[in-house]
Parts: structure tokens; C-alpha cells; sequence
């Protein structure tokens, strides 16, 4: 220790937060003055884990500072202490500055690349059980199939039914307007019966069922997860994705639909009652306009959207489920991953389809 | 004659990132006997489980688990060797979806010639075996705790494996309960001759259990012996564990290590 060491004096008051946090800033002050610090514990009568705490933090300041740091009157009990109290972790403080965004975006691309595979290798692996289940093998949950399609079919049909009649109300009154400034009303059935058959029932159904079923699969299948009963499963030698996964993926495949078709028929009655009640077109002529400018292909193109939306909710579901790692607070994660990403490719699947469907005929 | 070996690992490594947890870990298990794993929190005891259970995969290292390479086998041969074990996970990992006795059942659907019949009886008497004869259609939500050990105590024995593997049995317990599940994990193994590890933090635990005590400090086995040979060794942890005397925590850096003041200075 140089000549001009810095001396400070550790108060008998050392083991307390207050005594601690003075002993830091008055050695902080120090470390940015001088070459060398010197610490005085003899008034201290203990240490303590306050005192030791704050002995670490400014034995980390000064060789980060690259100042000397030393200790003088120590007793023999509180050497005593001091080989009793464990010493935390002072290595691999976090790191700052542009290699930890690079390292964070790395980490990220790669964790983006992991579940892509993940999430393919799922699908994959749901549709080879399905098929396999089909030729009657593979483990099974006798009655499961029935039991989710009907939690996800039944309990979702009020709030399908409400949402799709506001939405089909909605989008009639918007359009309602227009059209009759254009002499144009009876066109209000084309517009309905398309956007809703099409393109609105699918979606709200989608979303809806994504909302609800999807972020519980994530759960369920979370839950069981950090619970270790998938791995109890597997050490039993049954595969999760047949067991748990594929009866939620064919009860998914039959619940979207039908909901859908539910969605369709309350968007349009909502269609039919702003055409009605509100632009005063007869009941009869509505239906007569419907009848003839929508056809069974618009019905069918919901449908099959309706179909790509159901697995992409049972696998993003399942996947953000079965992959959870952690504790209780990574299981309302994962719901939420589920839904967010259910959400996005729901619409990228959507635009997509609406793409290809427009450009190839 | 010597007892077949079911467990052979020889330099076992598993890694979580850059955190080595087991570090060439390296240990045999004969047909049989009472094994029980013990060594601080992290020092790979739950992770060697779970390494024999092929839920993990070693980097390093290799696993024989009854006449299976797990590193070598093919997926179907993994699963054949996970059939023949029985896990008593630290929880019970139930599924709650099911009652004790369809989760008892488990394990036997994979058989593929056994009648449900007799899955259901199977389930209910090794259900009666660990006293929860009356609690066969409860479904673990209305179970205690010790209750649901048990349970899954069953249901890790139903199919008579020949490798039985218990995570912290006696955790959570209360002292009877403790003993009752001691009891009845060597009872069972009585029963169906399987070879027994068992993971815990009780010292009575291993006492009325072990025949072997391996205990494990940072990944890899650092005494082997029965309790009366690892007791004698003098190492503070084990010295500590059987004294139930949580000194033990301790060992490690202090305070004393990082700031360099090993002995007492007169003031200057």
C-alpha cells in the first residue's frame, strides 16, 4: 500500500444498510481521488453481510479503477465473519453497450430460427400421429377428441355469434352510406355476403378461438409441462404430440369450421338487418341479391381458410405449451406468445391465401 | 454370484449452455441394490436422473441402462429401456386430467396385450398397496400431497420396472409421511427386485434406505461407499449432511477468500 493511501474509517455502525451505504460513498469518493484506499475497521465492532456487502462493492470499484484496496484493523472474530459469510458471485457482470445489442440480436435470430424448426417438426409430427391414429395405432385418450372439440365448439358459440352479428352490423352501416348515394343499396347483400362469407367470419372466428383455445392449449400443455407430466409421459413411453396434441388438433379442425359457418350466418343476419331497418330494402329482395351473387365457392373459400387458421392456433398453441421451460410466471408467457403469434400468422396466412387466390384463378 | 449391473456411466457430461452440470460423472448400479444420490443444490443429481431417462442427452460420456447404449440406441430402443424404469418424479406429476387410478393405468396401456380389465386391477392394487385403496377415482386436485406421492409411487411401479428412479420422495413431507414413503419404496422394490435411486435431502432418509451412498459435488461422484464409509471419510458437506447441520451451505468462497484477509491484523 502507497504512502498516499486514501484512509477511511469504517464506523461501529459498519453492519447496518445506513453505516454500509456511507462507508460506499465515502470509499466511491475516494477511488475516484486517489491511487490507494484504505479501509479501517477497527472501531467496527461487527461486520456483517451490510458491512461485507459493502467491502465487496468498493473492493470492485477500486479493481475496476485500477486502485489499490486494502483492509487494516481486523479483529480476530471479524475475521471470524468474514470466513464465515459466503461470498456471491462476482463474476460475469452484464455486459453493455453494442456488443450486448449484437449479442441480444444474435440470441434472438437464433432463438426465432429454433422455433421455426420446432413449430415445423410439430406440425409434421401432429399430421404423421393423425394419419397413424387413423389406421386405428398410436397411444389415445379415449373420448379426449370429443371433449376438447366440444369445450372449444360449444363454449365459444355466444361469443362467436355476438361478435360476428356487431361485426357483420358494423360493416354494413359503414358501407350503407355509399351506397345509397349511389342508387346502389340492393348491393349491400353482395358486399355482406362476400366480405363476411369470405373474409370476416373466418377471421373473428379465427381470432376469437385463438384467443380463447389457443392461449389455453398453451397453458394446459405449459402447466403440465413445468408440473414434469410430459415428462412423466415420456418416460412412460407415450408420445405427447399423439396423446395430448392430436386430439386438440382434430377437435380444433372440426370446431373453427363449423364455428365459422355459425359466424357467417350471424354476420349476415346482422347484414340483413341495417338493409333492412335501416336502408328499407324488402326482406325478399335482400335474399333474392344474396342468393344469386354469392355461390357455394365463397362459402367453401371461408371454409378452407377456416382450415389453415385451425392448425395454425392447435400448433402455435401446443408448441409454445410443450416447449415451456421454467416456472409458473413462463406459463402466462407462453399463453401470451401463443396468441400474439396466432394472431400474426393468421393474417400472414390470410393475405397470402388472398394473394395467391387473386393471382392464379 | 455378482448381481447384473443396470446402470453403467462412464464419464457423463451434460451441459445447459456454458454451466456444466455434470462433469464427467461416472458410476454403476447393480440389480437390486438401494442407491441414494445426495450432494448440494446444483450439483447434477436431478440431471443424472434424468440423464438415465434419456430426457436428456450427455455431450459427452457414455450411459448403459439395462443393456441399452441411450447414446447409440435409435429412438425405439430409448423408449424400450424408458418402459422398463420407473420415475417417481419430485412433484408426482400426475396428470391432472386423469384419476389416481387412470393414472396408475398409464403405464400399462402401452402393453399392448393387456386387457383393460386387468390395467384396472393392476392399477387398483398397487393403489391399495400404498394405501390409497380408497382414493382410486379422486383425481389429484383432492389429493394431499403425501397422497399424491403416493400415487405416483404406484404408478411408478405398476409395470414392475427393472430400474426404479425417485426424485426428492420426502419432500414437502411431513416426518411420518417421510417414513411411510421410505418404507414403502423398499417395500415395492422388495417386491418387483428392481434396482433403486433415489434422490434426497434427508439424512434419515438415506439411513433406512441406502445400501450404497454416492454423493456428487459439482457433476461429478465424489464419494462411493455405503453411509458407514462415506461417514468416515471426513468431508465436511457429507459430515455436515449427516449431522443435519447446515454448516454445509457454507463451504464454498467467503468473504475471507475474496478480499484477501485470511488472518487478523493488528490496527496500524
Amino acid at each position: 500500500m502507497s504512502e498516499q493511501a486514501a484512509l477511511i474509517q469504517a464506523t461501529s455502525t459498519l453492519h447496518t444498510l445506513e453505516g454500509a451505504r456511507a462507508l460506499v460513498e465515502q470509499g466511491e469518493t475516494e477511488i475516484s481521488r486517489q491511487r490507494s484506499v484504505l479501509v479501517d475497521l477497527s472501531r467496527a465492532e461487527t461486520i456483517g453481510p451490510n458491512g461485507a456487502a459493502a467491502l465487496l462493492a468498493l473492493h470492485r470499484a477500486a479493481s475496476l479503477a485500477g486502485v489499490e484496496f486494502d483492509l487494516r484493523g481486523l479483529s480476530a472474530s471479524q475475521v471470524r465473519e468474514l470466513r464465515e459469510l459466503p461470498a456471491p458471485q462476482i463474476e460475469g457482470e452484464p455486459e453493455e453497450g453494442f456488443e450486448s445489442i449484437a449479442h441480444y440480436l444474435g440470441g434472438l435470430a437464433e432463438e426465432v430460427a429454433d422455433q421455426f424448426l420446432d413449430f415445423l417438426s410439430l406440425l409434421a409430427e401432429t399430421v404423421y400421429w393423425a394419419a397413424k391414429r387413423a389406421t386405428g395405432s398410436g397411444p389415445w385418450r379415449r373420448g379426449q377428441f370429443v371433449r376438447e372439440a366440444f369445450a372449444m365448439g360449444n363454449e365459444g358459440v355466444p361469443i362467436i355469434a355476438v361478435v360476428s352479428l356487431l361485426v357483420g352490423l358494423v360493416t354494413a352501416f359503414q358501407a350503407a352510406d355509399q351506397l345509397r348515394q349511389f342508387g346502389a343499396s340492393i348491393f349491400i347483400a353482395n358486399l355482406v355476403g362476400l366480405g363476411i362469407l369470405r373474409e370476416m367470419g373466418p377471421l373473428v372466428t379465427a381470432i376469437l378461438v385463438a384467443g380463447r383455445s389457443g392461449s389455453a392449449m398453451a397453458a394446459e400443455l405449459g402447466t403440465m409441462a413445468v408440473e414434469e407430466e410430459i415428462d412423466a409421459l415420456r418416460v412412460m413411453g407415450i408420445d405427447p404430440v399423439p396423446y395430448l396434441v392430436v386430439p386438440k388438433a382434430l377437435a380444433t379442425l372440426i370446431a373453427v369450421p363449423a364455428l365459422t359457418i355459425l359466424a357467417d350466418f350471424f354476420g349476415v343476419l346482422g347484414g340483413f338487418a341495417i338493409a333492412v331497418l335501416y336502408l328499407g330494402l324488402a326482406p325478399d329482395a335482400f335474399t333474392a341479391q344474396f342468393v344469386a351473387g354469392i355461390g357455394p365457392g365463397d362459402l367453401l373459400t371461408g371454409i378452407a381458410k377456416s382450415s389453415l387458421f385451425a392448425i395454425v392456433i392447435v400448433t402455435v398453441g401446443c408448441h409454445f405449451g410443450l416447449r415451456l421451460r421454467g416456472g409458473a410466471e413462463d406459463v402466462g408467457r407462453a399463453a401470451t406468445n401463443a396468441v400474439v403469434t396466432s394472431l400474426f400468422l393468421i393474417i400472414l396466412v390470410d393475405g397470402v391465401y388472398v394473394t395467391v387466390a387473386t393471382l392464379i384463378p | 454370484m455378482s448381481r447384473p449391473i443396470v446402470v453403467e456411466a462412464e464419464g457423463v457430461v451434460v451441459e445447459f449452455g456454458e454451466n456444466r452440470v455434470l462433469d464427467g460423472l461416472s458410476v454403476t448400479i447393480a440389480a437390486g441394490e438401494a442407491v441414494c444420490l445426495i450432494g448440494g443444490s446444483g450439483s447434477g443429481k436431478t440431471t443424472f436422473l434424468r440423464a438415465l431417462l434419456g430426457l436428456l442427452v450427455p455431450s459427452d460420456g457414455a450411459i448403459q441402462v439395462l443393456g441399452t447404449d441411450l447414446l447409440r440406441a435409435d429412438e425405439e430402443a430409448r423408449t424400450t429401456a424408458a418402459r422398463r424404469m420407473g420415475m417417481l418424479f419430485q412433484h408426482g406429476a400426475l396428470l391432472g386430467g386423469l384419476t389416481a387410478e387412470e393414472n396408475v393405468v398409464l403405464p400399462l396401456i402401452q402393453d399392448s396385450g393387456m386387457r383393460p380389465r386387468l390395467a384396472r386391477s393392476l392399477a387398483r392394487m398397487r393403489l391399495a398397496q400404498v394405501g390409497l385403496g380408497e382414493a382410486v377415482c379422486h383425481y389429484p386436485r383432492e389429493l394431499s400431497g403425501g397422497m399424491r406421492k403416493r400415487a405416483a409411487l404406484a404408478r411408478a411401479v405398476v409395470h414392475e420396472p427393472a430400474l426404479l428412479l425417485c426424485d426428492e420422495p420426502s419432500s414437502g413431507l411431513d416426518p411420518a409421511t417421510v417414513v411411510a414413503i421410505d418404507e414403502l419404496m423398499l417395500r415395492l422394490r422388495d417386491d418387483i427386485g428392481a434396482a433403486l435411486v433415489v434422490v434426497t435431502h434427508h439424512p434419515a432418509s438415506v439411513r433406512r434406505i441406502a445400501d450404497r451412498v454416492v454423493y456428487l459435488e459439482d457433476g461429478r461422484v465424489a464419494a462411493d461407499g455405503s453411509v458407514a464409509e462415506v461417514q468416515s471419510l471426513g468431508h465436511p458437506w457429507i459430515d455436515g449432511f449427516f449431522s443435519e447441520d447446515r454448516a454445509s451451505d457454507r463451504v464454498g468462497l467467503t468473504m475471507a477468500d475474496v478480499l484477501g484477509f485470511p488472518e487478523e491484523r493488528p490496527a496500524r
